[in-house]
């Protein structure tokens, strides 16, 4: 093709040539844009951390110290997180835990049931079943999270109230029922938004498997579970497990139903029916408040979001190597 | 063709081994398909329970709205007459009501008009019956059906028209809808041109070089970055950056930034399924590059582009954490005049309802997302008939 436009190139015609150059660099301008805002998202967010972290403590015991900072190690290994209270705390933790608690119990429901529903729609499902069932998973898929914030706070915890209270508070005492905010509820519905998008990239990444595959698992006598398990999964191990990766990624930066369906108290626990805090859900709570913009309460969003970011995009990354690591080519 | 399953296997000796594997392939085979349907069951539970809190809260209302009451009494004294006889309570609370505020309005030398005075007499009524029972329990009254429904209608037009309100009998979402428009509106005009025109430049222009694969591992990952990421970016750049403040236009660049890879990578694969050879064919005439672009592969491309368009901006409807964060308010009870005012979009609203710790304002949010659902369905729809008409149009 190149030769072709090389050719075109020498030729004169009515037409300015600089049009054609200035098209290109628009289109080129256009395409950096991404990479503008890659380096806007690292700069601001590594900007505004520096700023946090060199900034005075405004609330502490002695007015005259004016040199209290928050320390690195502080924010990383501390237990207590309370930039709103007094006397102020910046340990990161209890965010942190609360975000994977969601992260892991969104992974038990989303992790099975995504991969197990790729294989019924990819190796069981007739093809009409399956022009029925793929849309549906999709219609899921772009419902707003909000909605399943809402889900998750009317339908979900008001369930699990029901079906667990009895057993927990005969087990632990009167006070250890699922409480109205809780991790549970939240993970489940993150559980159930992150679902199709398993199903989908796993059912892909079966689809891309070639058929002569199984058609030889076939022909040594085996049977659908045993291709299903020794063929097809190793086989599209690379896609299988880059899903999974991005499907735990989505969990962590989900804000909208876990801030409505687990609360706002950070806590260090793995207690799954009391109300813990995410990243995002602090992010969101501080945003809304009436925090004033450039004190170091205010700064701690920017921090948060760093390790948030950080986290996404270890894991993204991770996924992007997977694909290619383990990718078995078949052409 | 894969469809020689275990059980049409002719049955040879089936050692206990065999049938163990083949039961073992059953047992396998019921638990996907159980997986799969506990998704589709999923999605039911969750439409049905918010059509049933709309609807649900619809009928509560109708059963308690005071223009029922209206419909059926035709005029206020008849009503006192009668509710006095069932309940005198009622009406010396509603006197004395109103006696304060003829008194306070005395005092400021206005007079209330009718309506006003309506209005204060409504408010008394909701506030003693908002709760435990309805009207028609209250006064033994059986509305009938034709009522009914055209109570309904009123109420659902008075959601779209009245403004947010700490009375969740006089909330509404007509800002909400607005600005969601006005959102949508203004990030599809920015979005899409610099969208397209970035998938045209890594399709037909880009060399294999190392900046360009660059830009498209940045772009795979930028896909992935959580909503929020972009709502801080948003609330620096553009809203304090640029000095911008809380308006429509600095919530659509937020807005546009989000959505820009899901465009770029749609748009890409619309480009990469037009044939070669209709840009060979047209260099051959003697096109360049950009008359090829223009007049052979973006009319080939339009629909797909157009579907994966639609498909952004559905999301961009529903994306509530970036605009929380870049400040769009949740009290707005105006309409945006234009891309510099505040403004609030619809899933804030929704939000904003459900976080309320009051029953009736979730019973409002779900009226909002059965709305908002509806949006998207419509949306969707048109994306996935682009696509079936193009299918059927293309032919080569």
């Amino acid at each position: 093709m190149d030769a072709i436009t090389a050719t075109i190139g020498t030729l004169t015609r009515g037409k300015p040539r600089w049009l054609e150059g200035g098209i290109r660099w628009f289109l080129f301008a256009c395409a950096l844009l991404s990479i503008a805002t890659t380096g806007a998202i690292i700069f601001i967010l590594l900007k505004e951390t520096v700023v946090f972290f060199t900034m005075p403590l405004e609330q502490v015991l002695d007015p005259s110290d004016t040199g209290t900072r928050v320390s690195v190690v502080e924010f990383f290994t501390g237990t207590r997180w309370a930039p709103i209270l007094v006397p102020q705390s910046f340990g990161i933790l209890p965010l942190v835990c609360g975000t994977l608690l969601v992260m892991v119990g969104s992974a038990l429901i989303s992790l099975p049931f995504g991969l197990a529903s790729a294989i019924f729609l990819s190796e069981y499902a007739s093809s009409r079943l399956r022009a029925v069932v793929k849309p549906v998973l999709e219609i899921l898929a772009g419902v707003p999270t909000v909605v399943y914030g809402y889900f998750a706070l009317t339908f979900i915890t008001p369930v699990l109230q029901t079906l667990l209270n009895p057993l927990l508070t005969s087990l632990f005492g009167p006070h250890a029922g699922v409480q109205v905010f809780n991790a549970a509820s939240a993970a489940i519905v993150v559980g159930i938004m992150t679902l199709p998008m398993v199903t989908s990239l796993c059912d892909d990444a079966f689809r891309a498997v070639p058929d002569a595959l199984r058609q030889g698992g076939f022909a040594m006598g085996a049977t659908k579970y045993e291709v299903a398990t020794q063929v097809l999964l190793p086989a599209a191990l690379s896609g299988v497990l880059a899903s999974f990766i991005l499907a735990l990624s989505r969990a962590i930066g989900e804000t909208m139903a876990v801030t409505l369906a687990a609360g706002g108290s950070p806590k260090l626990t793995l207690n799954p029916f009391t109300s813990v805090e995410t990243m995002t859900a602090y992010i969101v709570q501080i945003s809304l408040g009436d925090t004033p913009a450039g004190s170091i309460e205010y700064q701690t969003i920017f921090a948060v979001g760093a390790v948030l970011f950080g986290i996404t995009l270890v894991l993204n990354v991770i996924a992007h190597k997977v694909v290619r690591r383990f990718r078995e080519a078949y052409e | 063709m894969r469809t020689s399953t275990a059980g049409q296997q002719p049955r040879m000796q089936a050692s206990p081994a065999l049938r163990r594997r083949h039961l073992q392939g059953r047992v396998f085979a019921v638990v996907c398909g159980v997986a799969t349907f506990v998704g589709v069951v999923m999605l039911a539970v969750l439409l049905l329970d918010v059509v049933m809190d709309s609807t649900g809260w619809i009928w509560s209302r109708v059963d308690r709205d005071p223009r029922m009451f209206a419909l059926l009494q035709e005029t206020d004294a008849a009503f006192a007459e009668r509710a006095a006889e069932i309940d005198p309570g009622l009406l010396t609370g509603m006197q004395r009501k109103l006696d304060a505020r003829r008194g306070r309005a005395a005092r400021n030398n206005e007079t209330l008009s009718d309506a006003q005075l309506a209005d204060i007499r409504m408010d008394y009524l909701h506030g003693k019956y908002s709760n435990d029972e309805t009207y028609f329990e209250r006064f033994e009254m059986q509305p009938t059906t034709g009522q009914r429904l055209a109570v309904a209608g009123g109420i659902i037009g008075d959601v779209f028209a009245n403004f947010p309100s700490r009375h969740p009998s006089k909330a509404g979402i007509k800002s909400a809808i607005f600005g969601s428009f006005w959102l949508l509106l203004l990030t599809a005009l920015i979005a899409i041109p610099i969208g397209i025109a970035a998938a045209v430049y890594l399709e037909e222009y880009a060399a294999k070089n190392r900046l360009n694969r660059f830009i498209e591992v940045n772009i795979a990952n930028l896909a992935g970055v959580p909503s929020i990421v972009y709502g801080i970016l948003g609330l620096a750049v553009f809203v304090r950056g640029m000095q911008l403040g809380r308006v429509v236009l600095a919530g659509a660049l937020t807005m546009t930034l989000l959505i820009l890879p899901v465009i770029i990578i749609a748009a890409r694969e619309a480009i990469k399924a037009v044939p070669d050879s209709i840009r060979q064919g047209a260099f051959a005439l003697g096109g360049t590059r950009w008359e090829v672009v223009r007049h052979h592969v973006l009319p080939v491309a339009m629909p797909g582009m157009l579907t994966g368009v639609i498909l952004a901006m559905s999301r961009a409807i529903g994306e509530t954490a970036p605009m929380i964060m870049i400040g769009a308010l949740s009290y707005v009870a105006f309409v945006p005049q234009g891309p510099l005012d505040d403004f609030t979009v619809l899933p804030i609203q929704i939000y904003n309802w459900v976080a309320m710790p009051n029953q009736e304002f979730h019973l409002l949010a779900a009226c909002g997302i059965f709305i908002l659902l509806g949006v998207l369905l419509l949306m969707n729809s048109a994306a996935i008939y682009i696509r079936h008409r193009a299918q059927r149009n293309i032919r080569w």
